[in-house]
C-alpha cells in the first residue's frame, strides 16, 4: 500500500475511493497538490460537495457511484474528462478513468490535463485564426518540402491546402520548374545563410489553379526544428494598379515625346530636300531662260523659300517645345541688327507698295548684350506679320530705351501697322498655337498661326515681354521689352565688302566631303560654277584618305556620315597627316544649328561653317574668306603613312600588337581573324547563357576573352568586361547584367566596325 | 647542330596563343598550342617539351591538374610557366606548392616572357 501511494504521488495522479454508501474514504496526495484541499477535509462528502463546480452535479455523481456499487447500475468503464473546483476558486481539467477496487471500492483515478487542455485551446482558437486570415500560412521543412499550408491557399490560388503540399506547392504554383527551383534556393538560402540572391524572393507571381497569375508578397521567418514559415498576402490588385499607372504615365509621357521627335526629325528630313529644290531653281535660274521660264522659276524658289520658313518655324516650336532651345549671349551692335532687318523687310514692304519705317531713339546703346539672332528672328516675324496684314499706309518700328540701372537698358521695341487689325475679343488668343485672329483670315493672308506663338516663346526666353494692342480696321501695334545689358563700345573691323553677284569666279581646288548625293551634285555643280575642282568623298574615311593624295585649298565637310563622321575625319587631317594638310581650312557644312554642335565642330578643328541649305551667296562669302589665305606651298609629297590613321580609331588601339607582332602584317590579319571569330563566339554565348542563367559558363567565356580585349585595346570596353566577369563569377549584382551585356554589344559592334576598315588597309 | 626545344603552350584565349607562338617560334622555339588542359596533356606526353607553358583557368582540365599530372603522374621535372589572372594569387601559391617553376601575371609583356623563357632554357 505504501509503495503504491508513493507511486501515485510520483505520478500527479488524484486516486479517490468510495465505499456502497458513496462516502469518500481515500484520497491519494496528488489531490491535495492539485486542489489545494487537505486530504482530509475531502473525505465523506466533502468531496462531492467542494471539487464539483456544480454542488448538484456531484451529489448526483455520488448517487451513480452508490448506485454502481449496489449493483443497479454498470460500470461506464470509459475516460471522461472532468473539470474540479479548486480551493482558490480556479478549475482544472483532469481526465478521469473510474473501476471497481478489490473490496467493492468505487475508484476514480485522475490526471491533470489542464496544460495540455490549455494547448489544445490555443491550437483550436490558432487554427481558426489561419482558417480565416486571408494569408497564406506555409510552413516548409528544410529542403522546402510544404509540411503545413494554411486553407487560405484555396481562396486565393484554387488550391486545397492538401494539394500544395510537399513538392507539389512547387511544380503547381510556379511559371516554370526554373523559376521554382531558384526561388526555392533563394530563400533557403535567405533563411538559413542569411545571405541575399538576385531574385526578388519577397514578391513572386504565381499560378492559380485556373492559370491565372497572382502576385504574392512574402514575409519569412525560421521555424523550429529547421523549418520556415512564409506568409503570403495577394497583392495582385496593388500591382496591377500600379502597372496600370505607370503605364497610362509611359504613354503619357511617350505621345508628347514622339510629337516633339517626329516635329524634329519630319521638319529635318524635309530641309534636305527642299535644299535640293531650291538649290537646283538656284542653278537654272542662271541659266539662259525665257521670261515665262523664270517667272515660274521664280515662283518655284519662293515657294521654297516659303515652304522652308515654314518647316524652320515648326523645328523652332518642337524645340522650344522640348525646351532644347539654346540662347546665346554675345556682345553685338543693335543698330546694325535692326538696319539689317529692316533691309530684308523692306524688299516684301516695296513688292506690296507700303512704307517701312525705321526710328531709332539716340538714347538706345548701340552695343548690347543678348542674342542677335534671336532678337532677329523676332523682329523678323513681328515684321513680317505686320507687312502681310497691311495693304494701305505702312509699317513702323520704334526704338526707344524705357529705364537703364547698373549696365542693364530695357528697351522697347513698336511695332505699329496700319492694316486690318484684330478683333477685340480675339486679341488675347493670338499667341496661341496655331491661332490666327480670325479663322479665315489664313485663306487670305496664309501663314501657319506658328510666328507669333514661337515670338511669345522666345520673348519670355530673353526674359522680355510683349504685349499687343489693336483698333479693327485700323491697325495694330505689337510693343516688345527686352531687358538687353549695355556692352562695350568695339572698334569693328570692317566686313569684307560684298562681291558683285556675277564674276564670280574662285577657282580653288575643293575637297566636298558628303554622303549625300544629291547634296553632292548640288554643291559639286554649283562650286564648278565658280571654277573650282572638285573632289568627292563619300565619307570621312575617304575624305582622309584623298587628303593623303592631294593638297586641296579647301574642304567641305559634312558632320552626321556613315563609318567616319566630320568630327573624327578632322581630328585625322589636322593632326595626323602632314603640317601642309593641317593648315587646309575645313568647313563644316551641318544641318543642326545648336550652339553645342557648332562648338564641337570648331574643336575637334574645323575653321568655320555654314549651315544646310545655304544660299549661295554664304557660300561663296564663307569660301572666299577661307580660301583667300595665303596659298598654301604645295609640294607633292608621298601620301602618308597609312599607320597614322589607326592611330584615330575610338574603340580599338592597336600600337601594342603592332609591336608585339614586329609589324608583321599577316600575323595581325590573323589574330584579327581569329578575334573576330572569338567575338562571334562570345557574342551568341552572351545571347544564350544570359537567358538561361548559366553563369558559370559566362564567368569562364567571359575570363577567356579578357585577354584579347587588353590586347587590342579596346578601353573603352574593359570595364565593362572586367564588370561582367566580377559578377558572373560572384553571382551577384546580376540585375546589371542586362544593361552591361547591352554596352558591351553595341561597342562589340563598333570594334568590330574599326577591325575591318584595319583588315581591309592591312590587306591592300 | 643545335637542337631546337619543344615548347607546349597551354592557352585558351586565341589571341594571345596565336600571339606567342608567333613570339616564340621567331626566337626558334617549336611551339605546340593546347586550347584545354586535356589537350596539352596529350600534347605533352607526345611531344615531351623543354618547358611547359599554361594558363590556370582553362576548359575541362585546369592549368593546376596539368601541373600535378606532369609532376606525379608522369613523374616529369619539365620547367613549368604558368600565366595568371588578377585575383588567382591563391592559385599561384597552390601552383608553386604543385611544383610550378615559375608565374607571369596576365596582362604580360611577350618580351618579358622570352626573357624568362631564354633564362630557363639556358
Amino acid at each position: 500500500m505504501k509503495s503504491s501511494e508513493l507511486l501515485l504521488n510520483d505520478a500527479n495522479l488524484i486516486a479517490v475511493s468510495a465505499d456502497k454508501d458513496g462516502q469518500i474514504k481515500y484520497v491519494s496526495a496528488a489531490a491535495e497538490k492539485i486542489s489545494g484541499y487537505k486530504t482530509k477535509n475531502l473525505l465523506g462528502d466533502l468531496w462531492w460537495e467542494k471539487t464539483y463546480c456544480d454542488k448538484n452535479e456531484g451529489l448526483a455523481f455520488k448517487q451513480k457511484v452508490i448506485k454502481i456499487l449496489s449493483k443497479k447500475t454498470s460500470l461506464n468503464g470509459k475516460v471522461y474528462e472532468r473539470r474540479i473546483l479548486c480551493k482558490d476558486g480556479s478549475c482544472r481539467w483532469i481526465e478521469w478513468r473510474d473501476s471497481l477496487g478489490v473490496n467493492n471500492n468505487y475508484v476514480s483515478v485522475g490526471v491533470d490535463i489542464s496544460e495540455w487542455k490549455k494547448k489544445e485551446e490555443l491550437k483550436i482558437q490558432s487554427e481558426a485564426i489561419l482558417k480565416n486570415i486571408p494569408s497564406i500560412v506555409l510552413v516548409s521543412n528544410k529542403i522546402g518540402e510544404i509540411v503545413f499550408a494554411s486553407p487560405s491557399v484555396e481562396k486565393i490560388l484554387g488550391y486545397k491546402a492538401n494539394e500544395v503540399l510537399g513538392e507539389k506547392w512547387w511544380q503547381k504554383t510556379f511559371l516554370s520548374k526554373y523559376k521554382a527551383e531558384d526561388a526555392k534556393e533563394a530563400i533557403s538560402k535567405y533563411i538559413f545563410l542569411n545571405k541575399k540572391s538576385y531574385i526578388d524572393i519577397f514578391k513572386q507571381k504565381l499560378k492559380t489553379k485556373n492559370g491565372l497569375d497572382k502576385w504574392i508578397e512574402w514575409q519569412y521567418s525560421k521555424g523550429v526544428n529547421d523549418t520556415y514559415i512564409s506568409i503570403g498576402t495577394d497583392i495582385t490588385d496593388r500591382i496591377l494598379t500600379d502597372f496600370e499607372l505607370k503605364k497610362a504615365k509611359e504613354a503619357a509621357e511617350d505621345s508628347v515625346q514622339v510629337k516633339n521627335d517626329f516635329l524634329a526629325n519630319m521638319s529635318h528630313e524635309i530641309r534636305t530636300p527642299m535644299n535640293a529644290v531650291i538649290g537646283f531653281t538656284d542653278l537654272l535660274l542662271e541659266t539662259q531662260l525665257t521670261t515665262e521660264q523664270r517667272e515660274h522659276l521664280e515662283t518655284m524658289r519662293n515657294s521654297g523659300e516659303i515652304l522652308l520658313t515654314l518647316i524652320n518655324n515648326v523645328l523652332d516650336l518642337s524645340k522650344l517645345e522640348s525646351n532644347k532651345f539654346e540662347i546665346e549671349e554675345i556682345s553685338f551692335n543693335l543698330n546694325k541688327t535692326l538696319n539689317e532687318v529692316i533691309k530684308l523687310m523692306n524688299v516684301k514692304a516695296k513688292e506690296k507698295g507700303i512704307s517701312l519705317n525705321l526710328i531709332i531713339n539716340p538714347n538706345v546703346a548701340s552695343e548690347v548684350i543678348s542674342d542677335p539672332n534671336r532678337i532677329s528672328q523676332i523682329l523678323l516675324n513681328l515684321i513680317g506679320n505686320a507687312i502681310k496684314f497691311t495693304d494701305k499706309g505702312g509699317v513702323t518700328i520704334t526704338v526707344d530705351k524705357i529705364e537703364e540701372k547698373d549696365k542693364m537698358a530695357t528697351i522697347s521695341f513698336k511695332i505699329k501697322d496700319t492694316g486690318i487689325g484684330i478683333v477685340s475679343n480675339k486679341i488675347n488668343s493670338v499667341f496661341g498655337a496655331f491661332t490666327q485672329a480670325k479663322s479665315d483670315t489664313s485663306r487670305i493672308y496664309g501663314g501657319t498661326g506658328l510666328g507669333l506663338t514661337i515670338v511669345k516663346r522666345l520673348i519670355t526666353l530673353l526674359n522680355g515681354q510683349i504685349k499687343v494692342e489693336s483698333i479693327f480696321g485700323k491697325g495694330s501695334t505689337f510693343t516688345m521689352v527686352l531687358p538687353l545689358k549695355i556692352g562695350e563700345k568695339i572698334v569693328r573691323k570692317n566686313s569684307i565688302e560684298e562681291e558683285e553677284i556675277d564674276n564670280k569666279n574662285l577657282g580653288y581646288s575643293i575637297l566636298l566631303v558628303e554622303d549625300n548625293k544629291t547634296n553632292q551634285l548640288l554643291a559639286k555643280t554649283r562650286l564648278e560654277r565658280w571654277n573650282c575642282t572638285v573632289d568627292i568623298a563619300n565619307n570621312g574615311f575617304e575624305g582622309v584618305k584623298k587628303t593623303q593624295q592631294k593638297v586641296y585649298d579647301i574642304i567641305m565637310m559634312d558632320i552626321q556620315m556613315p563609318v567616319m563622321d566630320g568630327y573624327e575625319a578632322t581630328k585625322i587631317i589636322k593632326n595626323d597627316i602632314s603640317e601642309e594638310v593641317s593648315k587646309i581650312p575645313i568647313i563644316a557644312m551641318t544641318a543642326f544649328t545648336s550652339k553645342t554642335e557648332i562648338n564641337r565642330a570648331l574643336q575637334s578643328g574645323m575653321n568655320d561653317y555654314i549651315f544646310k541649305p545655304f544660299k549661295p551667296e554664304e557660300l561663296f562669302k564663307i569660301l572666299k574668306k577661307n580660301g583667300d589665305k595665303p596659298k598654301i606651298i604645295k609640294n607633292k609629297k608621298e601620301p602618308a603613312m597609312k599607320n597614322e590613321i589607326k592611330r584615330s580609331y575610338k574603340y580599338i588601339n592597336l600600337e601594342f600588337l603592332e609591336k608585339e607582332t614586329l609589324n608583321e602584317a599577316t600575323v595581325l590579319v590573323l589574330l584579327i581573324d581569329l578575334f573576330f571569330k572569338d567575338l562571334k563566339e562570345y557574342m551568341q554565348l552572351l545571347d544564350e547563357h544570359v537567358k538561361q542563367q548559366k553563369w558559370l559558363e559566362l564567368y569562364k567565356a567571359t575570363h577567356k576573352i579578357k585577354p584579347s580585349i587588353s590586347m587590342f585595346g579596346i578601353t573603352k570596353l574593359e570595364p565593362v568586361i572586367f564588370s561582367l566577369e566580377q559578377k558572373f563569377k560572384e553571382e551577384t549584382d546580376l540585375e546589371a547584367v542586362d544593361s552591361l551585356v547591352r554596352k558591351c554589344k553595341s561597342m562589340i559592334v563598333n570594334v568590330k566596325k574599326e577591325l575591318k576598315v584595319e583588315l581591309k588597309s592591312l590587306k591592300e | 647542330m643545335k637542337e631546337t626545344k619543344n615548347i607546349v603552350l597551354a592557352e585558351d584565349n586565341t589571341t594571345l596563343s596565336q600571339l606567342l607562338k608567333f613570339r616564340l617560334q621567331k626566337e626558334g622555339y617549336t611551339t605546340f598550342v593546347a586550347q584545354d588542359g586535356k589537350q596539352a596533356l596529350e600534347l605533352i606526353e607526345l611531344q615531351k617539351p623543354n618547358l611547359i607553358l599554361t594558363d590556370i583557368m582553362m576548359p575541362f582540365i585546369s592549368g593546376l591538374e596539368v601541373i600535378s599530372h606532369v609532376r606525379n603522374k608522369l613523374q616529369l621535372q619539365t620547367p613549368i610557366i604558368v600565366f595568371s589572372a588578377a585575383g588567382q594569387e591563391e592559385m599561384v601559391l597552390k601552383a608553386f606548392n604543385l611544383g610550378a617553376t615559375d608565374f607571369m601575371a596576365k596582362p604580360f609583356s611577350p618580351n618579358e616572357l622570352i626573357i624568362r623563357i631564354k633564362r630557363i632554357l639556358t
